[in-house]
């Protein structure tokens, strides 16, 4: 797949909402408030190694960002999915690296929005 | 509409809600499928669900199956949220029972097209089920009264009856009809009568116990089946509905009348019934038999009475009697059918004061004769004497209001003379008295041996005379238990011989010309020139 390293296209996002920017704020607060949920979720998983909890907690949070367009975070839980969805463990603590970097800077951007 | 949504993701969950309520649907909105499923099963659940494929607890595909193996009507649309790539999943999902599926995140133009063919869907199985309870309750129910209807009688009455021989227990059967309602609703209107039937089912309702079972079985006429009932507790409720009727008014706010109700009672056990038709047909000739017994009246089939008139058993004065009401339960009819005809005659020539006045005559009759305790069959006839008087005067073209003025002789012979048309008048609808002569002395003999009259030559009626003539004639050419049949030779005998005793000899001569020119009997024709040389005889004699 190819790496597309957008952190969050507000303008996109803005599109999928027909322009409603107050919505927009409403989810990017239910998203904030969450995403240390969803990350402690899928953490949990990679460190047990568990591929089916890794493939519900990381569908579920790809599910949750792609509600904002396009966007990394999107991708790399896809990526995690995937990879657990095949059993194909080798490897996923280093995409779970780059997907805290990725809600990290998605998480920023949306911070920005609401306030 | 209602739609339920169900998404463990709170941002896609949120997205969908708002989405879904600027569109105008009541949206009920769970966090998993097991909350869904909850609400799914409650009263008044949505129609319309929208479903998260992968959820904790119980996925999408699990409510699917779940929802389809409830089969709930009216039907329940399924939507299922699946991601993208995710073919697999969509097969085995419509596989589950889900009617479409939508990939997140969704486009907006996309799910509301989707949604509203679901809705469409929802809403026509709704019609299709609104139409066909309308016509499941139309197949059973009567639409007038809201009882049963005849159809759902039937059904009922075969399923009672079936029962009854089953457990060998009692089962009673009432069949009521109005009396005189077409009176009534010729009086009144057709708006009174429906008034009348639908407030006489309400009665009919109240007065019987809760396991009975009423119907209308057609125009004026209604059944109540009483399961576990014997004939002597099916009388009691037959005689309560009887005498509610009889002193309860119906009233428009117009015009107030009573209506009264015969009933005829028949059970199971009781007239040891084999068939089900077999209680509706006993109960109908009890009926008829209150019917003929002057109406107002609760009847029982009497079994005994119809056996020994179907033996063709010599009959007793009580069945005389019965054998005469059933004769004129047939003219009853005719009767019924000529005043109507007559009335139909005046109807459009009439006015509403001579209808007026019709119907007071009429009702003081009744008031006057029901005083005097008069059978009420002899009422009717009063009754109907002054209905033919009033038509018959409009035909005549009488009005009541020459009374009043000062009558010229003329005008007041015309007066004096007009019993006399209506006698006349009269007499044309009294068919057959002139049948009844020639029953009455058909065993005269012209010699003024016969009976009953002992009436002799030209007093007895011509029609009398041919008839014991062409009775005799055939008697003696069928071979009957009581008589041997004859040769023709002795027939010609055994007529010139009796010419001028039993028979009117004129007119034996006359058939021996008959048999002669027609070649009516094998006889020679020296026989026939004998007989009628005997008869010439007999006549001088």
């Amino acid at each position: 797949m190819q790496e597309d390293k957008t952190v969050f296209d507000k303008d996109e996002a803005l599109k999928m909402l027909e322009g409603e920017e107050e919505f927009l704020k409403e989810l990017a607060e239910i998203f904030i408030n969450d995403a240390p949920e969803h990350m402690s979720e899928i953490e949990e998983a990679v460190n047990c190694r568990n591929s089916e909890a890794l493939v519900k907690s990381a569908h579920k949070l790809k599910g949750a960002t792609a509600n904002f367009g396009k966007n990394a975070t999107t991708d790399t839980a896809f990526k995690l999915e995937s990879m657990s969805r095949e059993n194909n463990m080798d490897g996923v603590e280093e995409v779970y690296g780059t997907l805290v970097k990725d809600i990290e800077g998605l998480v920023n951007a949306l911070k920005e929005i609401v306030e | 509409m209602k739609v339920l949504i169900a998404d463990d993701e709170s941002v896609s969950r949120r997205k969908l809600e708002k989405f879904l309520e600027d569109l105008d649907y009541r949206v009920i909105s769970c966090k998993g499928g097991l909350e869904a499923w909850d609400v799914i099963q409650s009263e008044n659940a949505p129609n319309l669900l929208i479903l998260d494929w992968m959820m904790p607890g119980m996925d999408g595909m699990e409510i699917c199956r779940k929802v389809r193996e409830l089969a709930r009507e009216p039907y329940t649309y399924i939507l299922l949220l699946t991601s993208r790539g995710a073919q697999e999943d969509i097969v085995k999902g419509m596989e589950a029972g889900a009617d479409d599926y939508i990939i997140k995140p969704f486009n907006q133009n996309e799910l509301k097209v989707r949604l509203a063919a679901g809705k469409r869907i929802v809403e026509l199985n709704e019609d299709l089920l609104r139409m066909r309870n309308n016509l499941a309750r139309q197949a059973i129910y009567d639409e007038l009264t809201g009882i049963y209807n005849r159809y759902h009688m039937v059904e009922i009455l075969d399923m009672e009856f079936s029962r009854a021989l089953r457990y060998q227990t009692e089962l009673s059967c009432l069949l009521l009809d109005l009396d005189y309602f077409k009176e009534a609703n010729d009086t009144f209107g057709h708006a009174f009568g429906d008034l009348v039937l639908r407030e006489f089912s309400t009665c009919l309702k109240q007065e019987a116990r809760k396991s009975d079972i009423p119907f209308r079985y057609g125009g004026e006429e209604f059944m109540l089946l009483l399961p576990n009932t014997d004939i002597g507790g099916a009388l009691k409720v037959a005689e309560q509905i009887r005498s509610v009727c009889e002193s309860r008014k119906y009233d428009d706010g117009n015009n107030t009348t009573t209506v009264t109700v015969s009933i005829g009672v028949a059970s199971v056990k009781e007239h040891k019934l084999t068939e089900s038709k077999e209680l509706m047909a006993f109960a109908d000739k009890a009926l008829y038999r209150a019917k003929t017994e002057g109406r107002n009246r609760v009847e029982v089939y009497m079994k005994e009475r119809y056996e020994q008139l179907k033996d063709g058993k010599s009959i007793n004065d009580k069945d005389f009697k019965y054998l005469k009401e059933n004769i004129s339960l047939i003219l009853e009819k005719t009767k019924r059918a000529s005043t109507e005809s007559l009335k139909l005659l005046t109807r459009d020539i009439s006015d509403d004061e001579h209808k007026q006045h019709n119907h007071y005559v009429r009702q003081y009759i009744s008031l006057i004769g029901e005083r005097l305790a008069l059978p009420p069959s002899i009422i009717d006839t009063f009754k109907r004497a002054a209905t033919f008087h009033d038509n018959f005067k409009v035909l005549l073209r009488k009005n009541l209001k020459n009374k009043d003025k000062v009558l010229n002789p003329e005008e007041k012979i015309e007066i004096e003379d007009h019993p006399y048309m209506l006698s006349e008048l009269i007499e044309l609808f009294d068919f057959f008295s002139n049948e009844k002569s020639i029953l009455l002395y058909h065993h005269e003999n012209f010699d003024g041996t016969g009976y009953p009259g002992e009436l002799k030559e030209n007093e007895i009626p011509l029609g009398a005379r041919i008839f014991t003539i062409a009775e005799a004639i055939s008697a003696m050419l069928t071979e009957r238990s009581y008589s041997k049949k004859l040769l023709p030779e002795e027939i010609i005998k055994e007529l010139a011989d009796n010419a001028g005793k039993q028979f009117d000899p004129w007119l034996i001569s006359l058939f021996f010309d008959i048999i002669e020119k027609q070649k009516l009997l094998p006889v020679s024709a020296e026989v026939l020139t004998k007989a009628k040389e005997r008869l010439h005889e007999n006549i001088k004699t």
